[in-house]
């Protein structure tokens, strides 16, 4: 099987699990909407790290914008999900051990550990919330609703992620 | 050329992430409501308040417009009342104030609603209409001189054309010298007429005053048009052809005056009587 059609395979996975489980999927104690399940990124932080940059950002709008039709929302996601497409190369440089990356290291538990892992997910999915919530709210007046929904998001979107990470690698 | 390529490779994938984010930022502004109401409002703020200082200053610097010649006409009617009174015999200005009947022009002030001046075949709309006693073929006029002559009217507006429409022709005579010619509109110029039928033996020049001749209903004798800015006799006529420049320009008007003259359907009637014949 070779690298496209197994990242084709991931990217269907994933996607269809977001949009079609995930949306339908409400959490939210009483009528409040803090909680939103957002585990597409993990598409973007497995890619290869020798895929190139612009690649990665361009993979990231069309996900987003797929997703966007799903969510009735063009361009947020979009928007979020290319925003941490372009910032996984400098979150990769700041991880970089000592020994830097070989040309076949994929950011994975195996290759990243599973400490360096959840690491490297939660930096990413957390700034993806941080931008997603903020070009929905499209205002820093709402600054504290912003960061009460990106923390309470992230919290259970983080343990769905790695599930979903654990069971892909398998 | 090469470097160019380099220096894409290096920052491809930056000039791609801006590029999404601008196509993002449409979307989002087009297509989702919220975000869409915040980004019109924030705009509106924005381009409001600095609207809001442009049109102040407008406002301003018309004010001074419109205050001069206020001025000017009021300073106008004033030495015409002077003159009168000085050049009648004693108390008959007064009889002739009192008694509305010797009256036969009458002023209606009116208001450009909309207008065109800028095409071929210009109109105007005034926001008057037969409620506010105008009718069709009333001459439209300001304190510096013609604009233009109602063609229809409704209850509550009047369309009419301007003087600077291809289809417009005016009744109009060289100032002192009493030779009566016709005006109309040929050059694109907004403030440009040309005046056609004044005898070769005429004696213009440049710098006479070109004023309407009062032998229709529409316009009384006198008022000004332009000044002449350029004669020309045509090749094997015995014509001039005058260029003419107005005084009023055109494109700036708001405000006017239209002119109801009280026997206009006696003397149109006849006139309509001569031509048949």
């Amino acid at each position: 099987m070779n690298e496209v059609s197994k990242y084709g395979i991931r990217f269907l996975i994933i996607f269809l699990f977001q949009v079609l489980i995930l949306k339908r999927v409400d959490i939210n104690p009483g009528g409040s909407s803090y909680i939103h399940l957002l585990v597409y990124p993990l598409f973007i932080m497995i890619l290869p790290i020798r895929t190139p940059k612009g690649l990665v950002v361009s993979l990231g709008f069309i996900m987003g914008l797929l997703i966007d039709m799903f969510y009735d929302s063009p361009g947020v996601h979009a928007s979020a999900l290319c925003f941490t497409a372009f910032i996984r190369s400098f979150v990769l440089k700041i991880l970089e051990s000592a020994d830097g990356y070989t040309t076949s290291t994929i950011p994975s538990m195996k290759d990243f550990g599973i400490t360096g892992f959840i690491i490297y997910a939660s930096i990413l999915l957390g700034l993806h919330m941080l931008f997603y919530f903020s070009v929905e709210a499209f205002s820093f007046v709402f600054i504290g609703e912003i960061l009460l929904r990106t923390i309470a998001s992230f919290i259970v979107s983080i343990i769905l992620l790695i599930l979903i990470q654990i069971i892909i690698n398998r | 050329m090469r470097n160019l390529l380099l220096l894409f490779t290096r920052f491809g994938h930056v000039l791609l992430f801006l590029i999404f984010q601008l196509i993002c930022l449409f979307l989002i502004i087009n297509y989702n409501k919220t975000q869409n109401d915040i980004w019109v409002n924030s705009v509106n703020v924005f381009s409001g308040s600095i609207n809001e200082k442009i049109q102040n200053f407008s406002n301003y610097t018309h004010l001074k417009e419109l205050n001069d010649s206020l001025q000017q006409e009021n300073a106008r009617l004033h030495a015409e009342a002077i003159n009168y009174r000085n050049f009648r015999e004693a108390n008959l200005f007064n009889t002739f104030q009192g008694d509305s009947s010797l009256m036969e022009y009458n002023l209606v002030p009116v208001n450009l609603c909309s207008k065109t001046t800028h095409l071929r075949n210009n109109y105007f709309t005034l926001c008057q209409g037969k409620n506010d006693g105008l009718r069709k073929r009333m001459g439209i006029i300001t304190e510096k001189g013609v604009v233009g002559i109602i063609t229809n009217c409704t209850e509550r507006f009047c369309k009419s054309i301007y003087v600077i429409n291809s289809q417009s022709r005016i009744n109009a005579q060289i100032k002192t010298k009493e030779y009566e010619g016709r005006v109309q509109w040929e050059s694109s110029d907004q403030r440009e007429l040309t005046m056609y039928s004044i005898p070769k033996f005429a004696n213009v020049e440049i710098g006479d005053t070109i004023e309407t001749s009062g032998r229709s209903t529409v316009f009384p004798e006198g008022i000004p048009i332009g000044i002449v800015s350029d004669i020309e006799i045509l090749e094997g006529q015995s014509e001039y052809r005058i260029d003419v420049r107005m005084f009023e320009d055109l494109s700036r008007i708001e405000n006017a005056y239209a002119i109801d003259y009280k026997y206009w359907e006696e003397k149109d009637s006849l006139i309509q009587v001569e031509l048949n014949e």
